[in-house]
C-alpha cells in the first residue's frame, strides 16, 4: 500500500499573507510540518503542494520535497487532486501547513489499512475543551454517530445540549486521508449548497452520500491564523525543544 | 444590618411537578436549600414562600418557616415583593430552589458591605466550564462592565469571542439580593422589551437603565432540574461527609 503526505502551502492569505514562511526558531513554518512527516515510516514520500516562486525558492533551499500546483485552485482539496495526477499512490495524506504542532499520535490513528473500491476520506478530530473553542467559527465541530460515522460538520456547537450537559464536543484537526476517487469525485462534484453556507469542504462529499470516517486523537495542535497564534506556536515548539530530546535531534538532524 | 432570606418555591414545573418536596434521602429538597441557606452568615431568618398548601404542609412538618403567597405571582421575584411588604428587612437574599448542596458561603458573597441608598440589586455569577453549558439556553450568560455591574443577560452565549479565544465566559447564579425599592421597582414595573424576548427577568432592571451588581464566585454545585438530575444529586449527598451518609441523617 503507497502512502504519501502532501502538505498544501498556498503563499496568499486574507489574514495573514506569506503564513507558510512564518518565522519559527529560524525556520520557516512549513519546514516544522515537514520535518514532522518525514519522520514518519509508512510515508513513501512527503511533498509540499505550492503555487508561488517564494515558496518554491524556500523549499529548494532547505530540500524540502515539492509539487508546483496551479495558483487558483479554489480550496486545499483540489490542489491535492492535482497532486495526485501527477504521484500515484493509493492514499494521500494532507497534513495543514499551517499547523506546526501536529504529532505523530495525530498522524497515525488516521492512516487506514486496506486499500477500498469505493472513494475514501479519513480525518481526525479531538476533543473541544473551552466555552470559547466551541463558539469560535473556525473550529469546525463534528457530529459522530456511536459508529463513528460523520453525520454533519458545522461551524456553530453541535449536537445541542438539550438532555444533557456532558457532551463531549469534537473539532475537526488538519489531518486528512483521500484516495484518488474521493480526489476525483471531489473536483468533479458541484460545490453542494450546505457547503456553500458553511463554507466546509468536505460537505461535498457528505451532501452527495460519500461517508467521512473520523478518529478521536489527542492534540494541543492549533491552526496558525494570526500574529497572535504565531507567538503561542512559537512558544509551545521552544517549549518541546527544552523538554525533549527526540525533537532536538529532529531539529537539529533537518538542519 | 438585617437581612432575610426567602426561598420561593412553586409546585407547578414543566419538566419535574412538585420539585421542591421531592425526596432526598428522606427529606424533601426543599428542606436541604433551607439547611444550606441556614448556614450562611449574615443571614437573620431564612423562609420558604410558596402559593400551594402541598408545600405549606410539607414545610410545616418539617419545622421550616413558611409563608402562603399569591398563586398569581408571576415570578419569584415578585414573590419575594409580597414577602417584603409583611415582614420588614433591609435585605432581602432570594435563593432559587433548585440546588440542594448550595454553598453557604457563597450565599453571603452577595452582601454588600453598606447599607445602599436607592435601589439595589445584587446577584452571583460564576465561571462556565464546559462548552456545554456555554451553548445550552438554560444557563443564563453575563456580560459586565469594567465596574463590575452587569451589561446584559442572555440565553445566547455572550460575548462574541471574535479577537481572542481567551476568554472566560460567566453564568447567573440563582442566589439575588434586592432591597425594598428594588422588589417594589421590580413588581411596579411592566416586563422589559429584551425581557420579554429572552424570558430572563433580571433584564427588568437592566430595561429600564437599574444596574445589577455581579460578584464573582465559585458555585459548582448540582442544580436539580429533572426526576434524573435528582438522582445525581441523591448518590452526592450519601456521599457526603459533612452532612453524614443517609443513615446517619438528623432532623
Amino acid at each position: 500500500m503507497k502512502m504519501i503526505a502532501v502538505i498544501p502551502a498556498r503563499y496568499a492569505s486574507t489574514r495573514f499573507p506569506g503564513k507558510p514562511l512564518a518565522e519559527i526558531n529560524g525556520k520557516p513554518m512549513l519546514w516544522w510540518v515537514y520535518q514532522k512527516i518525514k519522520h514518519i515510516k509508512e510515508f513513501a514520500g512527503v511533498y509540499c503542494a505550492i503555487d508561488n516562486d517564494r515558496i518554491q525558492d524556500v523549499c529548494a533551499g532547505l530540500n524540502m520535497k515539492y509539487v508546483r500546483t496551479r495558483d487558483d485552485h479554489p480550496d486545499h482539496i483540489s490542489r491535492i487532486h492535482e497532486v495526485s495526477e501527477k504521484i500515484e499512490a493509493d492514499y494521500y495524506i494532507c497534513v495543514n501547513g499551517d499547523e506546526p504542532l501536529i504529532t505523530e499520535e495525530c498522524i497515525i490513528p488516521v492512516l487506514p489499512i486496506d486499500v477500498v473500491q469505493e472513494p475514501y476520506f479519513g480525518g481526525a478530530m479531538r476533543l473541544l475543551n473551552s466555552p470559547a473553542e466551541a463558539i469560535d467559527p473556525a473550529n469546525i465541530k463534528i457530529a459522530v454517530s456511536d459508529t463513528g460515522k460523520c453525520l454533519y460538520m458545522s461551524r456553530i456547537p453541535i449536537p445541542y445540549p438539550k438532555s444533557t450537559l456532558k457532551v463531549p464536543y469534537k473539532k475537526y484537526v488538519g489531518v486528512e486521508c483521500f484516495n484518488k476517487k474521493a480526489l476525483d469525485f471531489f473536483v468533479q462534484t458541484q460545490m453542494g449548497s450546505i457547503e456553500r453556507t458553511e463554507d466546509i469542504d468536505h460537505l461535498r462529499f457528505l451532501e452527495n452520500g460519500i461517508d467521512l470516517h473520523f478518529t478521536l486523537v489527542e492534540s494541543d495542535s492549533l491552526s496558525v491564523d494570526t500574529k497572535k497564534d504565531l507567538d503561542y506556536v512559537r512558544e509551545k515548539i521552544n517549549e518541546r525543544l527544552r523538554e525533549d530530546s527526540i525533537e532536538r535531534a529532529i531539529f537539529w538532524g533537518g538542519v | 444590618m438585617k437581612i432575610i432570606a426567602i426561598i420561593p418555591a412553586r409546585y407547578g414545573s414543566s419538566r419535574f411537578p412538585g420539585k421542591p418536596i421531592a425526596d432526598i434521602c428522606g427529606k424533601p429538597m426543599i428542606w436541604w436549600v433551607f439547611n444550606q441557606v441556614s448556614k450562611a452568615e449574615s443571614i437573620n431568618m431564612v423562609l420558604v414562600a410558596t402559593d400551594d398548601l402541598r408545600i405549606k404542609e410539607v414545610c410545616d412538618t418539617f419545622n421550616i418557616p413558611c409563608l402562603m403567597t399569591n398563586e398569581d405571582c408571576k415570578t419569584s421575584t415578585e414573590r419575594a415583593f409580597e414577602v417584603a411588604n409583611k415582614i420588614h428587612s433591609d435585605l432581602y437574599v432570594v435563593v432559587n430552589g433548585d440546588e440542594p448542596l448550595i454553598d453557604p458561603d457563597i450565599i453571603s458573597e452577595v452582601i454588600p458591605k453598606d447599607i445602599p441608598n436607592g435601589i439595589y440589586v445584587g446577584n452571583l455569577m460564576t465561571r462556565i466550564d464546559r462548552p456545554s453549558e456555554v451553548v445550552d439556553f438554560t444557563n443564563i450568560k453575563v456580560v459586565t462592565d469594567e465596574d463590575g455591574n452587569a451589561e446584559f443577560f442572555s440565553r445566547s452565549p455572550i460575548p462574541y469571542p471574535k479577537a481572542t479565544l481567551e476568554y472566560e465566559y460567566f453564568k447567573h447564579v440563582g442566589v439575588l439580593i434586592y432591597n425594598y425599592s428594588a422588589l417594589e421597582f421590580f413588581s411596579n414595573t411592566k416586563p422589559g422589551k429584551n425581557e420579554r424576548v429572552e424570558d430572563i427577568n433580571e433584564l427588568r432592571f437592566i430595561d429600564h437603565g437599574i444596574k445589577i451588581r455581579m460578584k464573582e464566585v465559585n458555585a459548582h454545585s448540582l442544580s436539580v432540574d429533572t426526576p434524573k438530575d435528582l438522582e445525581f444529586v441523591k448518590k452526592e449527598i450519601e456521599r457526603r461527609d459533612e452532612t453524614g451518609n443517609c443513615n446517619r441523617l438528623h432532623t
